[in-house]
């Protein structure tokens, strides 16, 4: 993994890339900031340089060679002084002490794991989620005790990887917290996180917090437009609309981003019109629950919001450069005009405890029936 | 790759390496065996990056070669094969089909290509010792990196001290057996904090050791050296001037394992070395009555009292919860008056069973201070070669 394959984040690369030069990368890295801004990055980045047969100096600083033995093994997974720690699903017989807590997953859900592991190497912007799992459990956190307390397999330093670290449960973060707490000087370890207030401060405190800020939208269209053939006006609103993080920008590169904006929009206008639309409003909403699963539902309600978000917008500044659906003013201009002293705000409030009904398991079309009627409470 | 073996033979050699074998991995080459066919020596190599294992059988061999094989199919189908005599093994390096042969039935599966296993440098890059240069201690340098231990001395300190290995993961150190090299001895150390045993081995004049090593064996090694089969090798392997893995050669077997890197306890501070009471009592009278005693011992606390006299050792246990009571008197021979001691009834039956005694009356000999110091265990009081320490219990 080269320097030049992390996206933005100028600053940080420098830090390390700097502490890497003078020896004093230290034991324990939180880093922190939403989804898909290059923390898992950013540590492969340094775990290569660290790992490196052959590093190469460029422009005064090291760069991982990406053909050596090391370079190698780390991309396809069989670095043995590397240890990656992400939530996996409760197991039959999950906390079973001797065959540590794989051999209770069943084999096509291992299977799942190192392909989506793969991926996530191969690509440190994927998203990375284990289907049916919340929670990084003590008996992990034992396993890697003892896996800790053996010498390393290869010289050199050894790393740990903790997904999701916040996912770790109470016991799992304090037994941590005794790993944390005597290290090694042979060990790096990072907890990536979106939630830096999910973990202890007792374990805070043991680590460097680095802040990972959003991607700029122009990073991210520049590192989009490298991989795909889109035209430039869908880009550019992908880029807008992922809010700085780069795997949302892919998630929307894969669905049909336009389509699902204008399903909204004209759910929308259906829930303005004066008369109750009986029948139309049932197939509207069987069609969000039959064509979009739990993601997109939620993906659909944040196009919503931030179309809502850029009628506010016109309507202070007046500036179409500062929105995000810029493709489409008119209906925004019309809708501004006529709603426009309306409460918005209160919409987007709406909009946004919707989504966390999606995440708490509420059934796609109450939840759809619900914003709806509370639209059009507000509005009318 | 094709060769011809016997069935008997190949089943042997993968069971030998099995135990390295991971049952799930989340990496697929790991559940694999790596066979190596150079000449007519097949070796089969198994790891799951903590224990790594090479066995080394002879076979009739067509043509070299090297793949990856499912671990759990071909042993499998090894045991179920009974029947057949011998088989033929061959596999394609370019598609990793694999196909075995019987007189009676044919079976293929898909291999994998052998460049996708580990590197394994501690195996393919370490040599097994010369015996010669362990035994002529003129060559300083073998001197320092190997030791030969008869297979006699290796099981038996492996069994002796197996047993007391803690499984505790907040004790690391704890949880292997320290091989402490001390010039003509080597002592075999496992703790769990209740309890301790040493075990030490002696060296020959044809014998040296290496000066002041010490490493921590994970259990699951020091387990497979309980069966080993014959004379073990052990040699250190060094990366960066810090060693890290111990190589076992015993016979065509080599058992690499990553050492525990932790500081051991420095248990030479707990064993008492004055003790004023020695309790004389055979195994045969106190293993059965500690048994019976116990099972009207409270099983959460697990303490039964021993209440001794010159010439009489009363057992007493009792579980005011369930309203139980227990005593037995057995006779015993003390060099004092009155002492009273508890002891946790499962550690005290393990120490008893595992220390062997070598008299007629089957005497086993413990020495004791007060009510709070480590009871010692020996099998003679002057057998420097096996000890076990005990913590007493509080009596309350």
């Amino acid at each position: 993994m080269k320097w030049n394959k992390i996206v933005g984040q100028e600053n940080i690369k420098i830090f390390f890339k700097k502490a890497i030069k003078e020896k004093r990368v230290g034991s324990g890295y939180c880093f922190f900031g939403i989804e898909g801004v290059g923390k898992f990055a950013t540590a492969l980045g340094i775990i290569s340089t660290l790992s490196c047969l052959k590093p190469r100096e460029i422009n005064g600083f090291l760069e991982p060679c990406e053909e050596c033995n090391n370079c190698k093994s780390i991309e396809n997974l069989k670095f043995p002084n590397i240890e990656y720690i992400f939530s996996l699903p409760a197991g039959k017989s999950a906390d079973k002490e001797e065959d540590g807590p794989i051999a209770s997953l069943s084999d096509s859900l291992i299977e799942d794991i190192n392909l989506k592991l793969r991926q996530k190497i191969a690509n440190p912007y994927a998203k990375f989620k284990v289907e049916g799992a919340s929670q990084i459990k003590i008996a992990q956190i034992r396993e890697l005790r003892k896996s800790l307390s053996l010498s390393n397999p290869l010289p050199g330093r050894k790393f740990v990887v903790i997904f999701n670290a916040e996912e770790m449960n109470i016991d799992a973060q304090n037994a941590f917290l005794k790993t944390l707490e005597e290290p090694r000087d042979d060990i790096t370890f990072f907890l990536l996180t979106t939630r830096r207030e999910g973990l202890l401060p007792t374990i805070l405190s043991r680590c460097q917090s680095v802040f990972f800020p959003p991607l700029s939208t122009e990073e991210i269209f520049y590192s989009l437009s490298k991989e795909y053939s889109m035209g430039a006006e869908e880009l550019g609103i992908i880029s807008r609309f992922s809010n700085g993080s780069l795997t949302r920008a892919y998630e929307f590169v894969e669905s049909n981003l336009k389509m699902m904006r204008d399903k909204m929009v004209d759910f929308l206008r259906l829930a303005l019109r004066k008369e109750l639309p009986g029948a139309t409003l049932f197939e509207q909403i069987t069609m969000f629950a039959e064509k979009f699963d739990k993601r997109e539902a939620q993906m659909c309600l944040q196009l919503l919001a931030s179309w809502i978000r850029d009628v506010l917008v016109f309507m202070k500044s007046c500036d179409s450069g500062l929105l995000v659906n810029f493709d489409d003013n008119a209906t925004l201009v019309r809708f501004a005009n006529k709603f426009g002293p309306k409460p918005l705000k209160e919409v987007i409030e709406i909009i946004e405890n919707s989504i966390y009904m999606i995440n708490s398991n509420v059934q796609i079309p109450t939840v759809y029936l619900n914003l709806f009627l509370e639209i059009r409470k507000v509005l009318l | 790759m094709k060769f011809t073996v016997s069935l008997k033979e190949l089943n042997l050699a993968l069971q030998k390496v099995s135990p390295a074998l991971p049952r799930k991995s989340t990496l697929p080459v790991l559940e694999h065996f790596y066979f190596i066919l150079e000449g007519d020596t097949l070796k089969i190599v198994a790891s799951d990056q903590r224990i790594t294992i090479m066995h080394q059988i002879v076979v009739n061999q067509e043509e070299d070669g090297k793949i990856l094989v499912p671990g759990k199919k071909i042993s499998d189908i090894i045991k179920a094969l009974e029947e057949a005599e011998e088989f033929t093994f061959s596999s394609d390096s370019e598609s990793f089909n694999i196909s075995i042969k019987t007189a009676f039935g044919k079976y293929s599966m898909k291999g994998l290509d052998y460049h996708e296993y580990l590197s394994l440098p501690e195996l393919f890059q370490s040599e097994k010792p010369d015996i010669t240069k362990i035994i002529n201690p003129i060559d300083e340098e073998t001197k320092k990196k190997a030791a030969l231990i008869s297979m006699k001395d290796i099981t038996w300190a492996a069994e002796r001290t197996y047993f007391c290995v803690s499984n505790d993961d907040f004790k690391p150190a704890m949880t292997g057996v320290l091989f402490q090299f001390q010039g003509n001895k080597v002592n075999f150390v496992a703790t769990d904090g209740y309890r301790l045993t040493k075990a030490t081995v002696l060296s020959n004049d044809l014998n040296v050791f290496p000066e002041n090593l010490n490493v921590i064996v994970p259990a699951r090694t020091v387990e497979l050296l309980r069966k080993a089969d014959d004379d073990v090798i052990i040699s250190f392997i060094e990366q960066n001037e810090k060693t890290t893995h111990v190589r076992f050669d015993i016979n065509n077997t080599v058992i690499i394992t990553r050492i525990i890197d932790e500081n051991f306890p420095k248990y030479e501070n707990v064993i008492p070395q004055d003790c004023p009471y020695l309790l004389k009592v055979s195994k045969k009278d106190i293993i059965p009555a500690l048994r019976r005693v116990s099972l009207f011992a409270s099983s959460y606390q697990k303490l039964i009292k021993f209440d001794i006299n010159p010439d009489s050792l009363t057992l007493t246990s009792e579980d005011p919860e369930v309203g139980t009571q227990a005593q037995e008197t057995i006779p015993c021979e003390f060099n004092s008056e009155h002492f009273l001691i508890g002891f946790n009834y499962e550690l005290f039956l393990e120490a008893a069973q595992n220390i062997e005694v070598d008299d007629e009356n089957d005497t086993l000999y413990i020495s004791l201070i007060n009510q709070t110091k480590p009871a010692v265990f020996k099998p003679k009081p002057d057998n420097e070669t096996l000890l076990m320490l005990l913590m007493p219990m509080k009596i309350g």
